[in-house]
């Protein structure tokens, strides 16, 4: 079914020239690599420098959720969610509780995946593979939601003309092609295009309903008139959501497989550092941004509903196409920005869950390999992998589609073994794998039932049990070897 | 400034930026904030800047080095 499409066939002519520039810029990254081994294909051969490791780690960290899905909670939950704009900086909070010792770790030890962290610190096959098997679920939800996020997108820009079957599709094959051309360089070189397409887009619609609707002071009168409930402090409940959501961010997505993987292929400390410094501030330039477009939009078009309000950048946007000339190349910025962004984050995912399966998964079974073939191995599991994630983006139904989104929950369980295992050298493989389970078990059970105490995440009181069982597993393996033997 | 002062301090700031200041529906709009909301993102931006400048300082630190030898 078609209609009336945001983009103009000029905004989606400029969109094909910037899937094709992304095409080149995989031949481009095949082009430079140099000797085809694992840490040429999957860290970019450890060489990479600011700007490149900067956008990237950007570009990754924000994914189409950022321009779409954080417009709409902010419109939804008003002041509150400006928890998005803290959550983001905790992050890199959490980066540097482990990202200077784990650097010089995989220096050292030459690590190429999160894998073989675990291997090298736990010395345990199982623990590996289970915490490898946790990564591949939590990534493969990460890559299905922003598969169906773009078919919604491109949808919706060009007014059905391309449905969401062939948006799916077509945007799959494009960074499937170039991520299996050039690997790491390809996906961080196109990164950082999306990242500065990402950034213009959002300042972009900051400025421009900034100046057309008088931004955050104007709709403040309007909301505290019309919508007390979204003006008055949080309360007690709300308050320990907002604790409970920080922690997730700060012990669950500075752990993702593809941002510990950019650790691994900064060029040297000087440049991780300073990447991680400025990444500080991005939040205040991005999330915030987008969470005003939420505000403004509450007094702009007051009374949607949950899916009206998921649209709400593009309402804004829309709006101010018919008051100011020349608001059309914005939009299509804009587009394109949510697009990109949903890009650089699926094919930074992509590209770790490819290094995991092939390093950690395969490896051990087949130890006599070749480098060039274990990258083989790699691009044949991308390209298998997506097209099955393809397939069930399309054809998944709503209501499972629902129960599959729980990727932070069950992640953030494996952090004690990232956080402690890199400082504490006492720190016992028995103790790690006891708090991993009890951890899961807890977070799933909370999950699957519904059940939120006090307003905090399944995820996060799993993480609290899984601390204590780690605590208690130490301490009784400290005393049972002071004891003496009977 | 040991590794666990360090990430103590990495973890206050942050606790620091919830919002604390309990304010209603009567009070006036700071800067298009309300108050409470106000507070909340100036403690961010506090703690992105606190917390850049731990990382240019204590970088080592965090990284095991300056711990080793205030042990020893």
């Amino acid at each position: 079914m078609t209609g009336s499409g945001i983009l103009s066939t000029y905004g989606i002519i400029f969109m094909g020239v910037y899937l094709l520039l992304l095409v080149a810029i995989g031949f481009w990254g095949k082009m430079a690599m140099k000797e085809g081994s694992m840490a040429d294909y999957y860290l970019a051969g450890r060489n990479m420098g600011l700007v490149v490791l900067l956008l990237t780690l950007y570009a990754t960290q924000y994914s189409g959720n950022t321009l779409i899905g954080f417009a709409g909670n902010s419109y939804r939950e008003g002041y509150r969610f400006l928890v998005s704009v803290v959550a983001m900086m905790s992050v890199i909070g959490g980066f540097f509780i482990f990202a200077p010792k784990l650097f010089r770790l995989s220096r050292e030890k030459e690590y190429i995946t999160p894998g073989d962290y675990f291997q090298d610190r736990f010395n345990s096959r199982t623990l590996t593979i289970i915490v490898s098997i946790i990564f591949i679920i939590a990534l493969g939800n990460y890559i299905l939601s922003n598969l169906k996020a773009i078919g919604y997108i491109v949808e919706g820009a060009t007014g059905g003309k391309i449905p969401f079957t062939y948006g799916v599709v077509g945007l799959t094959f494009i960074m499937v092609l170039y991520e299996t051309l050039g690997g790491m360089r390809s996906v961080a070189w196109t990164d950082a295009i999306q990242g500065v397409l990402l950034l213009i887009g959002c300042i972009g619609i900051f400025f421009a309903i900034e100046s057309e609707y008088g931004g955050l002071s104007h709709a403040a009168n309007v909301i505290r008139e019309t919508r007390p409930d979204l003006w008055s402090s949080p309360t007690e409940n709300q308050m320990f959501k907002w604790g409970s959501t920080i922690l997730l961010f700060f012990f669950g997505v500075s752990i993702y497989p593809h941002a510990i993987q950019r650790i691994y292929a900064a060029k040297n400390e000087k440049v991780l550092k300073t990447s991680l410094q400025i990444m500080l501030f991005m939040p205040l330039f991005t999330t915030f941004f987008m969470f005003t477009v939420g505000i403004v939009g509450i007094s702009r078009f007051p009374g949607l509903d949950r899916a009206g309000s998921e649209e709400i950048s593009l309402l804004l946007l829309n709006d101010l196409m018919v008051k100011v000339p020349g608001m059309e190349l914005l939009l299509v910025l804009f587009i394109t920005a949510a697009v990109a962004a949903i890009m650089s984050t699926a094919d930074s995912a992509l590209l770790s869950l490819s290094s995991i399966f092939t390093e950690d998964l395969y490896r051990p079974f087949k130890p006599n390999m070749t480098q060039k073939e274990m990258v083989w191995v790699g691009k044949l599991f991308s390209w298998g992998l997506m097209i099955v994630l393809t397939i069930l983006a399309i054809t998944l139904p709503q209501t499972i589609w629902k129960l599959i989104i729980i990727k932070l929950e069950i992640l953030i369980q494996v952090a004690p073994a990232i956080f402690l295992g890199v400082h504490c050298k006492n720190l016992t493989t028995r103790a790690i794998m006891s708090g991993l389970i009890a951890g899961l078990g807890v977070a799933i059970l909370l999950w699957a039932t519904g059940t939120k105490f006090m307003g905090v995440h399944a995820g996060v009181w799993g993480l609290l049990l899984n601390l204590i069982v780690i605590w208690v597993v130490q301490i009784s393996g400290k005393k049972s070897k002071t004891l003496p033997s009977s | 400034m040991t590794r666990f002062k360090l990430f103590f301090l990495t973890l206050f700031f942050l606790f620091l930026a919830l919002p604390w200041i309990p304010s209603s529906v009567d009070d006036e709009p700071v800067f298009g904030f309300p108050p409470w909301a106000l507070y909340a993102f100036l403690f961010a931006v506090l703690y992105a800047v606190v917390l850049s400048f731990l990382m240019g300082k204590f970088w080592d630190v965090a990284a095991g080095d300056k711990a080793k030898k205030e042990e020893k």
